[in-house]
């Protein structure tokens, strides 16, 4: 029936089906075959209603999730074992990223943004997540911290400035911590002295991102209180702590959703894997206790998933959303370590190999408890929180 | 010449990396909460019409699906990869089956006609039923020449070159303008709707209840308001003329969305 049109398409890469994905090297990754299910839940609402499922999206938010999804699956996905190899981002992600307009999405688009809601960065990261960590990672950064601290704190000029080149060409870093202020990010001791009418900082950062790629450095420094702002000082002097942490609070539900898009690619690459093997003449997926193990980890994800949407539309209907937020980062990265560790257990042998992508996956997971506050931070807000409500 | 116009028709299929289960009745496949998207070789029609735009050789770039209400999500895939303007021509959910190439072939060739188009781009077949049979056929009822299984296609003046993948080979064809032409797989390699070109600069601002065996068109455009909305008569029965295209009937059409 669709024989001629499946020999056609094979050619062309746009469509691998029959073909037995235990066999397959992922290097050239077969397109998972997915279950006719698994988009089920996705609805788009006509206006906002109320009582509406979480996952239930507008249509430009579907929109913007597919052609993501696809974007991420047919560009990136060839190139990750290649640039995990070399610890090199490819210049082509990059350039694709900002083509596509991922790189400000939320950014008004009289700067030449897409304009879009916090929750389509949201769904962004989280399809490119599903391919590569780390190349959500660059989107997350960007949209989630960088882009939103100059549209809340920026002047008129600075936005008009730098909005529009971060929309569309530069990378941007955020650069908070330091080696003696990590979790304790108040100890920083890098210093802003006021010399005519520039700053000159000294001081040395630990793990700014994109330090090789990106080309607008938001720093946060010490500053003696007696000086005047000058051009791009963002937001007023003093406050750059609570910018930093108050914009971490946003971006927490970003890693969230990047490592809830890691476990449900590791997820969807692992499920048609034990549905194929057989091994004591049954396929591996027909063991109970099998059965069970991903049932439970499947349910854990979809938490995690509510998790994090729910923090994502708590943020934009302006309604108080911290607690959430760190809910979200805190269970998604702890699950998706625990989910990327029983798929390799699932994969058996192959799992370990590189040869399959599990394992970078679980690699990848293991940064997420740790950065953009650690677990243990997170659940101190958490628990200062409900300190507070009772 | 930039006075030409093209009209592109998209067809709504079950996306191909799903994994397609059969109904337990046997009465065809599970379509309910299956993930659709754009047939592929519709989208490589999308993209020749919008390059040619881009050349400047077309003017305008009309895309035209047929079927229920969620074709109009395919028509959006479609303005944001670069159409202009889209028609959705909505068959009632319980007519859907009988849908097939000769229907929509009428029905593409009435809008051409309406639309005074000069170009009527598809893709050469959908992924579903592999029919392989809707360009011709419009192609039959326009009485227009046509160029199928197209690798590449050129506007020279009042003429268009197509270069079609055939059994024996490669053969070129010259076709006077207005004519068919059906998207093969090389012809060129579709562009991702961009985000920016995703978000809404226009609503969809109608919905129109149909009587059994009538479909009616409405038109989604850049702006946010409906062009025109006539009801068109059906395509089972002997193909009657419509009403013309005059100005809408105002008091069917509500808000269906914001």
């Amino acid at each position: 029936m669709e024989g001629a049109t499946v020999r056609l398409l094979r050619g062309r890469a746009l469509l691998r089906r029959n073909f037995p994905i235990c066999l397959s090297s992922w290097k050239n990754p077969p397109h998972v075959l997915k279950s006719s299910q698994s988009e089920a839940g996705l609805k788009t609402t006509n206006k906002a209603q109320p009582y509406a499922p979480l996952q239930t999206f507008t249509d430009e938010e579907m929109m913007i999730k597919s052609t993501v999804k696809k974007f991420a699956q047919e560009q990136i996905a060839p190139l990750v074992s290649k640039m995990d190899e070399n610890s090199k981002m490819e210049k082509s992600v990059i350039r694709g990223l900002f083509q596509q307009g991922l790189m400000g999405v939320e950014i008004d688009t009289k700067y030449g943004g897409t304009g879009a809601s916090f929750f389509s960065s949201i769904l962004v990261i989280e399809e490119l997540a599903k391919v590569d960590a780390s190349v959500a990672l660059v989107c997350d950064i960007q949209n989630t911290i960088i882009n939103r601290l100059i549209g809340k704190y920026g002047t008129e000029e600075q936005k008009a400035i730098y909005l529009p080149k971060l929309a569309t060409e530069q990378m941007g870093s955020f650069c908070l911590s330091e080696a003696g202020a990590g979790s304790d990010s108040f100890a920083l001791k890098t210093k802003a002295d006021k010399k005519g009418n520039y700053y000159v900082i000294n001081g040395s950062k630990m793990w700014i991102s994109n330090a090789k790629d990106a080309g607008l450095f938001v720093v946060m420094a010490n500053v003696d209180l007696t000086l005047v702002p000058e051009a791009n000082i963002l937001g007023q002097i003093g406050h750059g702590y609570k910018y930093a942490i108050g914009g971490l609070n946003e971006s927490r539900i970003g890693i969230a959703a990047q490592m809830l898009g890691l476990a449900q690619g590791c997820f969807d690459h692992t499920i048609p894997y034990i549905k194929e093997r057989e091994q004591f003449g049954k396929r591996i997926f027909d063991f109970q206790g099998l059965q069970h193990q991903v049932a439970h980890m499947a349910t854990q994800l979809e938490a995690a998933r509510l998790l994090t949407y729910n923090a994502a539309r708590l943020l934009e209907a302006g309604r108080p959303f911290i607690k959430e937020s760190s809910m979200a980062k805190y269970y998604a990265s702890e699950i998706a370590g625990l989910i990327t560790g029983k798929c390799i257990d699932w994969m058996g042998g192959v799992g370990y190999t590189k040869n399959y992508p599990m394992e970078k996956y679980f690699r990848d997971a293991k940064i997420g408890t740790i950065y953009e506050g650690t677990s243990n931070m997170q659940l101190n807000t958490i628990a200062k929180r409900i300190d507070s409500e009772y | 010449m930039a006075e030409l116009r093209a009209l592109v028709a998209v067809k709504r299929v079950i996306d191909f990396a799903v994994k397609i289960r059969v109904k337990s009745d046997g009465t065809g496949v599970v379509t309910d909460g299956v993930k659709h998207s754009m047939n592929p070789f519709c989208e490589i029609a999308v993209e020749e019409a919008v390059r040619l735009k881009e050349k400047k050789l077309v003017k305008e770039v009309i895309a035209v699906s047929c079927g229920p209400t969620q074709c109009q999500e395919t028509i959006r895939t479609a303005l944001a990869m670069g159409a202009d303007r889209g028609i959705h021509v909505e068959v009632p959910a319980a007519e859907v089956d009988r849908l097939g190439p000769l229907q929509v072939a009428r029905v593409l060739a009435k809008l051409a006609e309406k639309e005074k188009v000069d170009l009527v781009l598809l893709g050469k077949q959908a992924i579903d039923d592999d029919c392989n049979q809707t360009g011709q056929m419009t192609a039959g009822f326009l009485d227009w020449p046509q160029g199928t299984f197209a690798s590449q296609v050129a506007l020279e003046g009042d003429k268009v070159k197509v270069e079609r993948e055939v059994d024996g080979g490669l053969e070129t064809l010259r076709l006077k303008l207005p004519a068919v032409v059906t998207a093969d797989l090389r012809l060129n390699e579709p562009r991702y709707a961009t985000l920016p070109n995703i978000m809404p600069k226009w609503r969809v601002r109608c919905v129109i209840s149909t009587d059994r065996g009538r479909s009616v068109c409405h038109s989604i455009q850049q702006g946010g308001f409906i062009e025109s909305s006539q009801p068109v008569e059906s395509q089972e029965e002997e193909d009657r003329s419509d009403q013309g295209w005059g100005p809408g009937r105002g008091p069917d059409l509500q808000a269906l969305r914001d």
